[in-house]
């Protein structure tokens, strides 16, 4: 009988440690999971950006004229999500499959200056479309001269 | 406004025919002080085209221009660019032209002993003469900035710089550029400004175990290690850029942009920045073609997608 309660005891015992042990698992690889979003998100974002930059090329450079009407929509994603480009890289989402240097989070101050020309560049283009100005190659150079300053010191070589 | 008036009421007759043909000569006494000007701004076209500018100037923000300083990493260590301003003692402000274009060419200072490869001379050789005295010229011009250079740091088998002679017998081929003529102007420009003036295969070719270019596999990028990859840049559909138009290929060269719209980073970002962008759109056009004509090769680099 009181074998039975011991060994009836020793199993709570180890139901209880399996399912502590597992509820940390489960929360860490929740954890691990969010971050791995979180780097999921800002690649999304970061490729949208790209998108909406090629299209804004074949028409300002290369002459698509027949979406000429579209611009403000890419130029205003651009916009809408420079806004704050550091908060797409907050601590520790520095790991995995991301490019982003550590020079990221050790020089936070020039990211945020550098973030802030490409928000500000945007932002001229911006303007500069939706005043009906024609040549926005200039705007589009800049826009294009922050995004690459950037990724010189902040992103890995590819 | 009034001030004007007054001195137009002034002056004598004559003073305004005079003033006008004074000024009229400015311009032309001042060209005949500069002879050279139309060279010194070649030279300037010239040494954006073979890429010197972030070799020889600091990565900081206000550096001296091409007064040396900047690290270059490599397998054999460190290299630090040398100071290329007419400054008389940390300088080349003692060289002829003939220092720089035996520096250049063969690969050697003015008092005969080896340079690093590190400095590209293997492509440089290719450089016609023209073009090294317009850089010449130009270098004489800038402001001369006195800065000391800063010893490379190497492993101790690369110290031994007489060593390089016989580097230099297995990998230079020394010989100005000979256009082919068996193919277009453009074409041959373009080969020139890739191979001669650009040094692109020097970093876009894997190397073989004696520190050479790899003749097989040129222009078909290469590992660094853990430090990712140089892309290949044949025109082979999948592992190079044979799915890039033309056109795709000079928007890169001049803003950086590939044809996703991402943006070129690092040591591209920097070539693009002081180099390819200073480049006429013909001449950018010239080196797109020149590389679409180049054999596709497969060469998978495995990029990941770094965002």
């Amino acid at each position: 009988m009181q074998q039975a309660v011991r060994f009836t005891r020793s199993i709570a015992v180890a139901v209880a440690m399996t399912l502590g042990l597992g509820l940390a698992a489960t929360s860490q690889v929740h954890a691990f999971d969010s971050i791995e979003a979180t780097v999921d998100y800002r690649k999304g974002v970061m490729r949208a950006i790209g998108g909406n930059t090629a299209a804004l090329a074949a028409v300002i450079v290369d002459g698509a004229d027949d979406y000429r009407a579209n611009l403000a929509i890419h130029a205003r994603y651009i916009v809408d999500m420079t806004k704050d480009i550091p908060a797409l890289f907050p601590e520790g989402s520095d790991f995995g499959e991301t490019g982003a240097l550590p020079a990221v989070w050790e020089n936070q101050e020039k990211y945020a200056e550098l973030s802030e020309n490409t928000h500000k560049a945007a932002v001229s283009l911006l303007s500069a479309i939706e005043g009906g100005d024609q040549d926005l190659g200039p705007r589009f150079r800049e826009l294009g001269q922050s995004c690459r300053a950037c990724h010189d010191d902040f992103r890995q070589r590819d | 406004m009034g001030g004007a008036k007054r001195l137009t009421r002034r002056g004598p007759w004559w003073s305004a025919p005079v003033l006008l043909g004074l000024a009229l000569c400015l311009p032309s006494a001042a060209q005949a002080e500069h002879p050279d000007d139309e060279l010194i701004k070649r030279g300037e076209y010239a040494l954006h085209a073979a890429g010197c500018i972030s070799c020889h100037t600091k990565k900081e923000d206000n550096a001296p221009f091409l007064a040396g300083g900047r690290a270059i990493e490599s397998p054999f260590g460190t290299f630090y660019g040398p100071n290329i301003t007419p400054d008389k003692e940390t300088g080349i402000g003692n060289w002829s032209a003939n220092d720089l274009a035996r520096a250049l060419t063969e690969g050697r200072g003015p008092d005969g002993r080896h340079y690093y490869p590190a400095l590209p001379y293997t492509s440089y050789t290719r450089m016609k003469r023209e073009d090294i005295e317009a850089i010449w010229a130009y270098l004489q011009s800038i402001e001369p900035v006195r800065q000391e250079n800063k010893p490379h740091e190497l492993v101790w088998y690369a110290r031994f710089r007489p060593g390089l002679r016989f580097w230099n017998v297995l990998h230079l081929r020394p010989g100005e550029f000979v256009p082919r003529e068996s193919e277009s102007d453009e074409w041959n420009r373009g080969a020139y400004l890739v191979n001669a003036m650009g040094h692109c295969a020097e970093c876009h070719t894997p190397r073989t175990r004696t520190g050479g270019l790899d003749p097989n596999r040129l222009f078909a990028g290469q590992r660094l290690g853990d430090d990712g990859s140089i892309p290949n840049i044949t025109p082979d559909r999948d592992t190079g850029i044979g799915r890039w138009s033309g056109r795709h290929i000079m928007r890169y060269l001049d803003m950086g942009m590939d044809p996703d719209g991402d943006f070129a980073g690092g040591t591209m970002a920097e070539v693009i920045e002081h180099g390819t962008s200073h480049l006429s759109s013909e001449d950018q056009r010239a080196m797109a073609v020149y590389l679409m004509s180049l054999a596709p090769i497969r060469h998978d680099l495995s990029v990941p997608t770094h965002r």
